[in-house]
């Protein structure tokens, strides 16, 4: 119990922006498994699309901590939560889907991971000119 | 330890290709002139990441302005190729060489390249494989009359030969970019020299285990053991900075224009917000390519690579639109301070298997978890 509590608190602070204060101490794959364990949970009221904005701004923060793992996993969650949104109303998500892929991709890109970084980059551009988002 | 001259020079604009190609050819002349044995040539197109673009046209270039140098390539990008004219370049090569091609292959990676010859990316290993069928069938035929192949991406038939043919019988040697542990090992297997890049030294001895392995597997002569690992080559970013010399200041625009230019042709991306690209830039000085700095620090980062008994190190000299007298002036403090000592390093056979209980994993690149 104390750990999902733990997790809401967690996931709410993440959510209303104000990581950078109360999170500051803990790591960006810490704050993505609290979140992940969050929106598992039946009665979370937590807004998604709130939390992956809030994950992107959680990676570039952490980006500019110099802390390129961190920053990564939260623009791979990020990414993960718009994918799903996007699937499900790709004409509401479509831009801030294909920004968080931009962002997954500069991360990538930063630390020499030419693959994933195309990948992403590669999607972004797709996801831009109309495609249908794959989940 | 071998020396090879790697041309990999990326260029500023239109402009400043003639300039830069002319300059790339009299440095090769330089290397040549200090013991340099081979020139090992690459293939970029559109970014401006390489000046020169198409590897067989430089190559031939290459055989007239320095006879005698071995050629390699370092990599021909195949997939962008038709099979029957590659292997006729390579042949003809071979002749002008005389027997001294190192034919080295890859699928490439820039997402710019595929879409510009009209290419799908995700099909480069599928198409690069069925081109080296249709290579095999070109170099090995069946019979004398010719051959035909008929194939998803290749449909030909050939009524006679390809000529010339080359001095190498019955191909020139082949080499692989890789980085895969499967096709490490095919590599092995198939007695192909390994064409190593810019990992560090715990990647590069996994990437070494695996390839040991296929030849292992494969159970390869001690001449055919010894062809592949003649050739099997390490690439390296070289700056050989003068006494007192700040050369991490005197460098920065050079490493600026690397790192940009690398992320382009690499990734599609043509910028970064300011702390990725700080980021990427720390990540280039420690794990990349590049090893800059005094003789002796030189000398200390690439000690390992000749302990490990690496028998060729392509060196790159001329990237991030360096000057030509700067290029120079490194070439001859490499060629005075640092030849030497590597060629005087044993192998070690016990730095194998010491960096391996590093790198328990085996794993072939860096990642993030």
């Amino acid at each position: 119990m104390a750990g999902e509590m733990e997790s809401r608190r967690v996931a709410t602070v993440l959510a209303e922006g104000r990581h950078g204060d109360e999170l500051g101490s803990m790591s960006a794959e810490e704050i993505v498994e609290h979140v992940r364990r969050e929106l598992d949970s039946p009665d979370s009221g937590l807004s998604r699309r709130d939390l992956a904005a809030a994950l992107v701004s959680l990676g570039d923060e952490r980006a500019n901590s110099d802390r390129p793992n961190e920053a990564a996993s939260a623009a791979k969650m990020a990414v993960d939560l718009y994918r799903a949104l996007a699937v499900a109303e790709p004409e509401v998500y479509r831009e801030e889907f294909a920004s968080a892929l931009d962002s997954l991709a500069r991360r990538m890109a930063a630390v020499w991971l030419h693959e994933p970084a195309l990948q992403a980059n590669r999607e972004a551009r797709r996801v831009r000119r109309g495609a249908a988002i794959e989940g | 330890m071998r020396f090879s001259y790697y041309l990999n020079p990326q260029t500023p604009g239109p402009d400043d290709d003639e300039r830069v190609i002319d300059e790339v050819f009299g440095q090769l002349e330089l290397a040549r002139s200090m013991g340099f044995t081979d020139a090992w040539i690459t293939e970029h197109h559109f970014t401006g990441y390489n000046v020169y673009s198409d590897p067989t046209t430089m190559a031939a270039a290459v055989s007239q302005r320095v006879p005698g140098m071995r050629i390699g390539f370092a990599v021909a990008v195949v997939a962008l190729a038709h099979p029957i004219r590659f292997v006729t370049q390579c042949n003809l090569l071979d002749q002008l060489t005389k027997g001294k091609l190192v034919v080295g292959v890859g699928s490439g990676n820039a997402p710019d390249e595929y879409d510009g010859f009209g290419l799908d990316r995700e099909e480069r290993y599928e198409r690069m494989h069925e081109f080296l069928d249709v290579c095999d069938l070109a170099w090995e035929p069946p019979s004398p009359e010719g051959f035909e192949h008929h194939g998803k991406y290749f449909d030909l038939e050939v009524r006679g030969r390809i000529i010339p043919a080359p001095i190498q019988r019955p191909r020139p040697h082949v080499a692989v970019a890789t980085g895969t542990p499967e096709r490490i090992e095919m590599a092995g297997r198939r007695g192909w020299s390994l064409l190593l890049g810019p990992q560090d030294v715990e990647f590069i001895a996994a990437r070494l285990q695996y390839y040991f392995k296929g030849m292992d597997d494969a159970g390869l002569d001690a001449e055919a053991r010894r062809r592949a690992w003649q050739h099997t080559s390490l690439v390296r970013q070289l700056y050989v900075a003068e006494d007192g010399e700040n050369w991490l200041e005197e460098l920065d625009d050079v490493l600026d224009t690397y790192t940009r230019k690398s992320l382009r042709a690499n990734t599609g991306i043509d910028d970064l917000p300011k702390a990725d690209m700080e980021k990427r830039r720390s990540e280039y000085l420690k794990h990349g390519w590049l090893h800059a700095g005094t003789a002796d620090e030189v000398f200390e980062r690439l000690r390992p690579f000749a302990e490990l008994g690496i028998s060729n190190l392509m060196c790159w000299f001329n990237f991030g639109h360096m000057a030509d007298e700067r290029i120079r002036a490194s070439m001859t403090r490499f060629h005075e301070r640092v030849m030497p000592r590597l060629q005087e390093v044993t192998p070690r056979d016990d730095l194998l298997p010491a960096l391996i209980e590093v790198n328990k994993d085996l794993a072939t690149v860096a990642s993030i978890p």
